[in-house]
Formats: C-alpha cells, sequence, structure tokens
C-alpha cells in the first residue's frame, strides 16, 4: 500500500488531464467520483502513518460516500434530467487547455518544493499533487461552458483541497472538520449555482444549435 | 567585375585561414593600424569568438563572389552591376571590420557602414513600393536598435572615457547591478533587432526576399550572424560572467523566435519569403543554446555548457552555409522562371537536377537530418536541453523537458516546411508555362551552389573535429568553460554519443545495396492513376497552401487567419452571383506591437505639439534652452 | 569487448529486428481477427505477402523523378540504422556509440524521403498523406523526446541507448509507467495505427501513411512496407528495452544474450497483442481530433517527469 502510494498521486493528476481531455459529460463525472476513490485511498495511506488514524479512516469514509457516490450520482441524474447537450462546450480548446495545464503542474509542484520543502511534507508530493490538482480544476473551470462542468472543475479543486492538507498537516482532526464543512460548502454551491443560472444558461440548454456553435 | 570577384575570394580566403587558426590555436591575432589619433579606431583583433564569425563570412562570401557574376549578367537590375560589386565588396569588408573592431568607435562605424550598403544592395533590384517600403522598415528598425545598442554599451562602461573593449570590460566590472541590467537589455534588445530576433524581426521577411539572391544569402547567412555575434561579445564577453537571467531571457527569446519563425515559415508560399523566416527560426535555435549553455555553466555543468556553446556556434556557420545555399537555389529558380512563388512552380528537379539536388541537400541540412551539418549542431542543442534535467537550478531543470519539446517540435516544423518547398518547387509537375520552360543554371551559378552543397557534408561528418575547435570559442573567455578533445564522436561530457561518420558510411553501405536491388530491373512507367480521369496535370497536385493547411488548423490559435468574401458579380446580399474570397494571415506584431506603439507615438507628438509648432522662433527656443541645459550639465 | 564481436551482435540485432518485423505486424492481424472471431491470417502470411512483393517488377510514375526511386531505399536504410542505435541482445554490445534521440532523428530522415515520394506523382492522394504525416510527427517528434528524457533524467549521459538499457531500475516505478504510456502513445502515431490512421484500409479519407505509397508498386513497394514494418518493430522494441529494462545482461555471454533474445521476444509478444486489442476497442479519431490524443501524450509525458522529480 505504502508502495502505491506514489502511483496513485500520479492518478489522482492524470485523472484531471483525463477530465480536461474528454468530450462528454459523463466521463468527466465519472473520471471525479474515481478521483474520489483514489482520494480516500491517499487518506488511508495517511492513516497508516498517523498517530491519529480514526480521523483519516472517516475522511476516506466521507470521501467514498459523498464525493465517490453520492455527488457523482445527483450530477449524472442531473444531466438526464436537465437535457443539456452532452457534449462538453469549450472556450479554450483541448490541446490549449491541455498545455495550460501542464505549466501549471510544473509550476504547482516547483513552487511546492520551493516553498514548503520536502521535510515539512509528510507525504512526500502530495502537497504538490493537490496543489496541481487545484490548479487543473481551476483550468477546467476557466475553460469549459456549462456549469455541470464548471461544478466537476470545483469539486476537483476541492479534491484537491483536501490532498494539499493531507500533505501539509496529516492527522490533524482539523482536517476532517475542513473536509467535511467543504463538502457541505461545495453540496450548497452546487445547488446555489443551479437555482442561480439554471434560467441564465441551463434554461435554454436543448438540443438546437446556438450561434457561433458547429453543427449539432 | 571579374577583378571584385576575385578580391573576394583572395580577400575572403585569408581571412578564413586566419580565423580557421585561430580557431584551431585558441591564441588571438592582433594587427596596429598604420595610423593613429585620438578619434582613430584601435588596433585589428581576431579572437576566436570572431573567428567563427569570420569563417561563416569566408564560407558564403567565397561562394557569393562565385555567384554573384554570372548571376548579375543574367539578372537585369536597376543597378549596374559593377557598382554592386563594389558595393558587395565593400559590404564584406565591413562585416569583416565589425568583427576584428577592438573598440567601439571602429565597431560602430563599420556597423553603421554595414547597414547602409546592405539597405543599398536590398534596393538594387527595382523601384516598387513594397521593395522601398521594406528598405525603410529594414533602415528604420535596425538603427533604431543600433541608438539603443549604443546607449545601452554607453550606459554601462559608465561614463569612462575608454572607449576600448579592454576599458569597456573593467568599466562593467565596476557597474552597479541596476545599471549593468539596464545597459545589457538595451545593448541585446538593439543587436537583437539585427539578428531578427522575434518581436523585432518584422523587417526581415520583408527585406531579404526582395534583395537580389546572393545579397540575400550574404543577408540571413551572415549579416543576421552580425547581431548575434554583437550580443555575444556583449553578453559573454565585455559584461563579464554571464548571470542566470541572461540565460534565461536568451531562451526565452530564442525558443519564442524559433516557434514563431517556424511557424510562419510553414504558411508562406514566397520561396524567398519562406525562407527568411526560417531565418528568424535558425537565430532562435541559436540563441536558445547560448542560453542553455550559460545556464548550464551557472548550474554546474561546464562541460554540457562547453558542448551546447559550442553546438551553439556551430548552427552559426551551419546556418550561414545551409541558408546561404538555399538562398543562392532560390535566385537560381528565379533566373530560370521569373517566379518565386512555389504555386507557380513545381516539376522542376527535370529541367534544372543540379539545383535540385543542391536545393535537396540544403533542405535535408536545415531540417537536421543525419548526416548533413543541421543535424550535429541541432542535435547537441537538443541534448543540452537534455542534460539540463541534471542542472542543479530548479528553474532550468524544470523547464528541461519544455525546453526539449519546443526544440524538437520547431526541428519537425522545420522538416515538414523544407519537405513542402522542395516538394513543391521541385517535384511533380510543372504549375506554370515558366516552369515548364526553365532551364538549368550557368555553370558557375552551380560551381557555387555545389561548393556551399559540399560544405554541408563537410561539416556534417566532420562535425566532431569542428566542434572541438569550436570549444576554444568558450573556453578563451575566460569562463570555465572546458575545451573539447577532438575524436571520432560526437558528444561525450555528459551527452550521449554519436558518430556521423559511421552512420553516414553504414547507411551508404546499407542503402546503396538496396537501391541497387531496386535498380537491378528496369522499370516501366506509366501514367499515375488520377481516378480514371485521363492523366494527372500540374495544378491539380498538392499546393503549397494546400500541404500547410493541417498545421495552420493545428495551431489556428496562433495564427488567427482572416478570410473575407466580397461580392463580385451580383445584388449582395442574396443574389450574388460571382464572388472572390481573400484569406490571409493576421499581422500579430505589427498589429498589437508595433501599431500601438506608433498610435502612443502621434499621441505624444500631439500633445506636444501646442509647445513647439505654433513659430519656428519657438522652436528654437526650446533647442537653444535644451543646449544651454545640456552644456550646463556636461560642465558642472 | 573486442570489436568484432560488438559489430557481429550489432549485426545480429538488427538482422532479428527485421526478421522479426512481418511476423510482428502479423501477430497484430491474428490479435484483432480472433477478437473479431475470424481466424486471421496464418503465422508467416505478412513474409509470404512482401517475399511475393519483392521479386515483382516495379511501374513508376511519369510525373515522378530520382527522389520516387530513392525514397523506399533510403527508408529502408534508416529504419535499419535505427535498429542499431539502441542494445537488445547485451548492454555494451553496440559497434559505434548509440543514442536513442538519434535514432528519431534518423527515421525522421526517412520520413522526410517518404513524404518527398508522396507528392512526386503528382496526384493528390499522395500529397494529402504527406501533409498529413509531416503535420502529425511535428506533435509526435516532442512527446517521444520528452519520454526519453524523463528516462535519460537520471543518467550520466543521458539518451545513450547502451546506458540506459543497462540501467538498474524499479520498473513499476510511476514515472516508468507513465512515459511507456506516452510513448506507447508515440508508436500508435508513428506506426499508422487506429486511433491515427488505419493500416488496414485504403479509404482516401483516413488514411495517411498509405496514401503516401499509393504509387507504389512491386520490389519497391515490398521495400517501402518492409521499412514501416521494421521501423514499427524498432520502436516496439526501444519501448520494450529502454522503458523496461529487464532481461538484459551487460556482457556478451551466450547464456546472456539467448535470455535476452527470450525476454524481447516475451515482451514484443505481449506490445504486440496490446496494439491489436487497442486496435479492437479504440475507434478512429477524426484527423483534427488527433492533437488531442497527442496533447495528451505530451501531458503524461510530462506527468512522468514530474513523478520523477517529485516523488
Amino acid at each position: 500500500m505504502q508502495r502505491a502510494l506514489p502511483h496513485a498521486l500520479m492518478l489522482l493528476v492524470a485523472i484531471c488531464l483525463y477530465v480536461l481531455s474528454s468530450r462528454q459529460i459523463r466521463r468527466a463525472i465519472l473520471a471525479f467520483a474515481v478521483q474520489s476513490f483514489v482520494l480516500a485511498f491517499v487518506s488511508l495511506v495517511a492513516a497508516t502513518r498517523s498517530e491519529h488514524p480514526y480521523e483519516l479512516w472517516i475522511l476516506a469514509g466521507l470521501t467514498i460516500v459523498i464525493k465517490g457516490v453520492v455527488v457523482p450520482l445527483a450530477l449524472l441524474r442531473a444531466v438526464s434530467r436537465l437535457k443539456i447537450r452532452h457534449e462538453i462546450e469549450f472556450i479554450l480548446n483541448i490541446p490549449s487547455s491541455l498545455l495550460m495545464a501542464a505549466v501549471a503542474t510544473l509550476g504547482a509542484f516547483q513552487v511546492a518544493q520551493r516553498v514548503f520543502g520536502q521535510e515539512v511534507a509528510t507525504l512526500r508530493g502530495a502537497l504538490g499533487a493537490g496543489m496541481a490538482t487545484i490548479l487543473l480544476g481551476l483550468v477546467v473551470m476557466l475553460g469549459r461552458r456549462k456549469v455541470i462542468t464548471q461544478i466537476v472543475g470545483l469539486l476537483i479543486m476541492e479534491n484537491g483541497v483536501i490532498l494539499a492538507a493531507l500533505g501539509l498537516t496529516m492527522g490533524m482532526p482539523l482536517i476532517v472538520e475542513i473536509g467535511v464543512a467543504l463538502d457541505v460548502l461545495v453540496a450548497v454551491q452546487i445547488l446555489a449555482l443551479f437555482a442561480y443560472r439554471i434560467s441564465s444558461d441551463l434554461g435554454v440548454g436543448d438540443d438546437a444549435p446556438r450561434e457561433g456553435e458547429g453543427p449539432p | 567585375m571579374r577583378l571584385a570577384a576575385l578580391g573576394q575570394l583572395l580577400g575572403l580566403g585569408v581571412a578564413g585561414a586566419d580565423a580557421i587558426r585561430v580557431l584551431a590555436t585558441g591564441e588571438r591575432l592582433t594587427a596596429a593600424l598604420p595610423f593613429s589619433g585620438p578619434l582613430a579606431p584601435g588596433p585589428l583583433v581576431l579572437d576566436p569568438l570572431a573567428a567563427v564569425f569570420v569563417v561563416a563570412l569566408a564560407l558564403v562570401g567565397c561562394a557569393v563572389a562565385l555567384y554573384a557574376p554570372g548571376y548579375l549578367a543574367r539578372a537585369h537590375h536597376r543597378m549596374s552591376a559593377t557598382t554592386q560589386q563594389a558595393l558587395l565588396l565593400v559590404l564584406e569588408t565591413a562585416i569583416l571590420g565589425v568583427l576584428v573592431a577592438s573598440d567601439l568607435i571602429g565597431f560602430f562605424i563599420c556597423w553603421e557602414v554595414m547597414t547602409a550598403l546592405a539597405t543599398a544592395l536590398v534596393l538594387a533590384d527595382g523601384q516598387e513600393p513594397e521593395v522601398k517600403r521594406a528598405a525603410i522598415l529594414y533602415v528604420a528598425i535596425t538603427h533604431i536598435g543600433t541608438l539603443a545598442a549604443l546607449a545601452g554599451l554607453l550606459i554601462l562602461s559608465g561614463g569612462a572615457s575608454e572607449l576600448s573593449f579592454d576599458g569597456l570590460r573593467s568599466a562593467i566590472g565596476h557597474a552597479s547591478p541596476a545599471t549593468r541590467s539596464v545597459g545589457l537589455a538595451l545593448a541585446l534588445l538593439g543587436f537583437g533587432s539585427k539578428a531578427g530576433v522575434v518581436p523585432v524581426h518584422v523587417w526581415l521577411p520583408e527585406a531579404h526576399p526582395v534583395a537580389p539572391s546572393h545579397v540575400s544569402a550574404l543577408l540571413s547567412g551572415v549579416i543576421l550572424k552580425i547581431g548575434i555575434y554583437a550580443m555575444l561579445r556583449t553578453c559573454l564577453d565585455l559584461a563579464g560572467p554571464p548571470d542566470m537571467l541572461i540565460g534565461y531571457t536568451l531562451i526565452v527569446v530564442g525558443m519564442v523566435s524559433a516557434l514563431v519563425g517556424v511557424l510562419y515559415a510553414l504558411v508562406q508560399h514566397d520561396l524567398k519569403r519562406l525562407l527568411a523566416f526560417c531565418s528568424v527560426e535558425n537565430v532562435g535555435i541559436i540563441l536558445l543554446g547560448v542560453g542553455v549553455a550559460i545556464c548550464a555553466r551557472n548550474s554546474g555543468l561546464p562541460g554540457l555548457g562547453a558542448l551546447v556553446m559550442a553546438g551553439a556556434l556551430l548552427h552559426v556557420i551551419n546556418h550561414a552555409v545551409f541558408k546561404g545555399l538555399l538562398f543562392l537555389c532560390a535566385g537560381s529558380v528565379h533566373l530560370a522562371t521569373h517566379s518565386r512563388d512555389l504555386e507557380q512552380l513545381g516539376g522542376l528537379m527535370r529541367p534544372m537536377p543540379s539545383t535540385g539536388r543542391a536545393f535537396l541537400i540544403g533542405a535535408l541540412a536545415i531540417s537536421a537530418l543525419p548526416p548533413l551539418n543541421g543535424f550535429a549542431s541541432e542535435w547537441l542543442i537538443l541534448q543540452g536541453c537534455v542534460g539540463a534535467a541534471h542542472a542543479h537550478g530548479g528553474l532550468l531543470r524544470a523547464a528541461a523537458p519544455l525546453l526539449a519539446a519546443g526544440l524538437a517540435l520547431a526541428g519537425a516544423l522545420a522538416a515538414a516546411c523544407f519537405v513542402k518547398a522542395f516538394a513543391v518547387g521541385f517535384l511533380a509537375l510543372p504549375r506554370s508555362r515558366a516552369a515548364e520552360n526553365a532551364t538549368e543554371a550557368p555553370r558557375s551559378l552551380r560551381l557555387a551552389q555545389n561548393l556551399l552543397a559540399l560544405t554541408c557534408v563537410i561539416l556534417g561528418l566532420g562535425a566532431p573535429w569542428a566542434v572541438a575547435a569550436l570549444s576554444h570559442v568558450p573556453a578563451a573567455l575566460g569562463l570555465g568553460f572546458p575545451v573539447i578533445e577532438p575524436s571520432w564522436v560526437l558528444g561525450g561530457l555528459g551527452v550521449a554519443s554519436v558518430s556521423p561518420l559511421a552512420l553516414a558510411a553504414g547507411g551508404l553501405v546499407v542503402g546503396g545495396g538496396v537501391y541497387l536491388y531496386l535498380r537491378r530491373t528496369p522499370a516501366r512507367s506509366q501514367m499515375t492513376w488520377a481516378c480514371g480521369q485521363g492523366s494527372v496535370e500540374g495544378r491539380a497536385a498538392y499546393s503549397a497552401s494546400a500541404f500547410a493547411n493541417p498545421i495552420r488548423r493545428i495551431f489556428s490559435n496562433l495564427y488567427r487567419f482572416e478570410r473575407a468574401t466580397e461580392p463580385v458579380e451580383g445584388v449582395p446580399p442574396y443574389f450574388v452571383k460571382r464572388s472572390r474570397t481573400r484569406g490571409a494571415l493576421a499581422p500579430l506584431f505589427e498589429r498589437y506591437l508595433y501599431e500601438p506603439s506608433l498610435r502612443f507615438l502621434h499621441w505624444c507628438a500631439a500633445k506636444l505639439e501646442p509647445w513647439v509648432s505654433p513659430t519656428v522662433n519657438r522652436g528654437l527656443a526650446l533647442f537653444a534652452a535644451t543646449l544651454a541645459l545640456l552644456l550646463w550639465w556636461a560642465s558642472s | 569487448m573486442m570489436l568484432p564481436i560488438r559489430v557481429a551482435l550489432t549485426l545480429a540485432q538488427v538482422a532479428v529486428l527485421a526478421g522479426l518485423a512481418p511476423l510482428l505486424d502479423n501477430l497484430i492481424k491474428t490479435v484483432k481477427a480472433r477478437l473479431q472471431r475470424r481466424h486471421g491470417p496464418p503465422l508467416l502470411q505478412g513474409y509470404r505477402d512482401l517475399g511475393k512483393l519483392l521479386i515483382k517488377e516495379s511501374i513508376h510514375a511519369r510525373p515522378t523523378s530520382a527522389i520516387f526511386r530513392l525514397a523506399p531505399a533510403v527508408s529502408l536504410t534508416t529504419s535499419l540504422a535505427a535498429a542499431a542505435t539502441f542494445p537488445v541482445l547485451a548492454s555494451s554490445a553496440l559497434a559505434a556509440p548509440g543514442d536513442v534521440l538519434t535514432a528519431l532523428y534518423v527515421l525522421a530522415l526517412g520520413r522526410f524521403f517518404t513524404a518527398l515520394a508522396g507528392l512526386d506523382a503528382a496526384s493528390a492522394f499522395g500529397g494529402l498523406g504527406s501533409s498529413r504525416d509531416v503535420s502529425l510527427a511535428a506533435l509526435v517528434e516532442p512527446v517521444a523526446v520528452v519520454a526519453i528524457l524523463v528516462l535519460a533524467a537520471g543518467m550520466v549521459t543521458p539518451s545513450d541507448g547502451a546506458a540506459l538499457a543497462g540501467a538498474e531500475a524499479d520498473l513499476l516505478a510511476p514515472w516508468r509507467l507513465l512515459a511507456a504510456i506516452a510513448f506507447f502513445m508515440v508508436i500508435l502515431a508513428e506506426c499508422a495505427r487506429v486511433p491515427i490512421d488505419n493500416p488496414a484500409t485504403h479509404l482516401e479519407l483516413t488514411m495517411i501513411h498509405e496514401a503516401m505509397l499509393l504509387e507504389y508498386s512491386g520490389r519497391e513497394l515490398g521495400c517501402a512496407i518492409l521499412a514501416a514494418r521494421i521501423k514499427q518493430t524498432v520502436l516496439l522494441a526501444m519501448l520494450a528495452t529502454i522503458f523496461f529494462p529487464l532481461g538484459l545482461g551487460g556482457a556478451a555471454t551466450a547464456t546472456g544474450v539467448a535470455l535476452a533474445l527470450l525476454a524481447l521476444l516475451g515482451k514484443l509478444a505481449a506490445l504486440a497483442i496490446l496494439i491489436g486489442v487497442v486496435e479492437s476497442v479504440v475507434a478512429k479519431l477524426r484527423l483534427f481530433r488527433v492533437p488531442d490524443f497527442l496533447g495528451g501524450a505530451f501531458g503524461i509525458a510530462l506527468l512522468a517527469y514530474i513523478a520523477r522529480e517529485a516523488l
């Protein structure tokens, strides 16, 4: 399990890249669910090294239940019920956003290494991976048009926050609280975004092409 | 006319021999001038750094001297052939003067003479508005650049009265960091405008294509390199040990120039314009190499730095040779077909086999394909980028994959560009009557081309020894770069090694065998299959624009292709019978950099106008006041 | 080691890779056929096809020049030369110093000539193939270089074939896996495999590599096809030995070479099966979606570098 930690961290970042390069909303949501499972795995690994493993177990459980299952299911339901176009609409095209993502990832790891140093970080590389995940989530939010994709970006960012926190201060009771609080926050934000923009963007979310788009 | 050519050959031959001696031994040559005085230039010094550029000049200059008489006799330019030859001779002397000057006075006098003569030669053919515009653009930008460079060097000297390079060196040693960086930035920007680095490159693709072809060869092959020489002289020699910041600056500038240059080269269909943009790319690659070398040295990898620096300097010579070759071939094509437009060419391999072969060798070399010379230098620079992953410095280490990827991208795009240039120009069927009736270039022209093509091959196979000789240059600068021992393989010192000779020999044996087997039985020939529609014609084959289309679409974010459709016949908007569509790349640098700065200048002028313009007297009063102020400042 | 032995081993390695090339391609076809519940070609069909082509007469298109005649020989030579840039039988068994990056340059020479030949016949199909091929190559090259750089980052002599193949390594390190994935995507693109190109059809709207060879016939066609097969085998062998240096002995003893050969065969077979499966389950991409694919590969390669540096 310990040996698989670097693989898991890389998988977390790679999933972000996958979300960035996928054209289907469903796939992006599923990828986010997988990412949450991997994050839970990372917190379990952290638990084996922590003095208070129970809190990290709770964190892992919460991550799996809320972000691995409940939120993705809700989003998938929303996608099918809102009858929006299932293709992701891009503001930045895929190669550009991938290039941005690559540079952002390099930068995140550099900053993590330079500012905090290796010895502070308790899980080697987790801080950098977390910061990279945050930035990549941001790229997802920046480069995509639909609210649902932006929510996926936000959730990815939130995964990144938890990962970075794991990397910095492992085993603090605070982590669990922050995790839960952020989850709640995210849930509220999802609802808020839905309520706020449902008329402005999703309300016209039928299959008809609008100006400036290609053929359906 | 013959006399001028002979003079060029002799002079350049002697200079080249001297330069090779300097490179082989690593010692400098000095010659005092016969006159002296307060403002007379100092002694002439040929040190290893200058010797590299003298070699480039000698190689291209000799070929140009061989090429020019035959070309000028057939080209019928507005300016007489004799005048052009004389100007060319003086121009080459001025270039030599820049390289051997040992103080600012001699340097800048020769520099200005060089610019003026180059402009005159650009104007040698034709009075068309675009030629004039190109010349004015060239003069304006390089003059502003020269001014900036002069100001930068004077700032660096810190008001010291000593104008010799030795004096400058010690004065810069005492300069404060702020002065040093401001002066360096100005000098690099100024000299960079002469070298054609992005974004001060806009004059280059205008001026180089309209000049006579042998002058283009000299402009692209050598005079751009003089800009690089001045940059290297400033930041490696005069300003002492270069710091990381200079290295990073050169890397960024070089990378941007390389990519912008090659991307724009790809979408040109004027052959000489394509070559001109490609010069921007190669200048970028050279600067990238120098930057990587500086950074490698500063992060504890002097061996790698020496290799990459030698690679960059080799690329200086290489680019001079193959770009000279390609421009000479383009000149022969122009003579034969009166066209530079690739869409009007095609099938030239049949009537012009010798020129075609020479162009192919040049194209292979510039695409960095083994075992020709471009491969050796670009491979070394790529090894530098890969080896940078070993650096202790954080930023260089982190950027290593991006550098390597960028260089690989530029190289592959250059290959695509020259597949297009060669295939559309020389292969398949002619696309116009002119291309159909083309004839091979006369013997003296072919001789010049073959000479340069042969140099490409020799420099490619002998690259390991060339690199060993060129490593004297960074070693002589006293920056801690080691000298590389001559050996039969290229590389070593912390990078992988490769032997161009072994590659070429093995390839020749195997390839020759395969080729002989394939040719053993005579082949029948049949018309190309044209989907059952009879036979193919030249105009139906892939055109230059069509060839570049995938890349134009893939990088559409960078190109900003603009298309406008206007009705020609009928009643717009609904009953148009015929319409014309025109597409062009948006001139990004002109639109977003130069026009705003011009507008700003005009705005400033408009703001100042009430102060200056009403009467001549008031203007003169301002002038007098400024003069008084300056005098007061100078005396205090 | 003595020079004659090294020369002999280098020649043997080139012969092995070249000899395996038709078999490997045939294996991919068989895997695809089995996944479609067909029998597929017999195991040695690849050799028979090539053998037949190589003794047949060539017919040239009339507008072509010497380039057209030269191109198959050049591309075959470059494929063979690339096979000699990294060791597969024993890590110290190269006659001349080999460099993996040089292999990319050498292969680029072959591509240059193939692309020229595609344009030489004045047919629009050939031009289409050439144009697409060099455009995609421009995107493939950076990915390949970065993937190799990731491996080379820990080496005293980066990108040296012998050093890379002889390295002691943690075979399952995340950076190694990521770099291998990126390089595998490179191979799919370089060898005209399914998400990029379809090797099984001549439909003009999908083809890239085949379009360039359209005007070739007889022994020249055989030569060009053999060159492409060998290039594919060389790249796969590179993936197998450089990215997973397992089973390669340092000195060239008889048992060492035999073991290395066995390991190579096993790894190549596994890769061929992998390609067959990928080709069966993945749909071909539209041409202008290919940059997305290669952008992803570039991202993975960079991620591999980060994993190597930071974990």
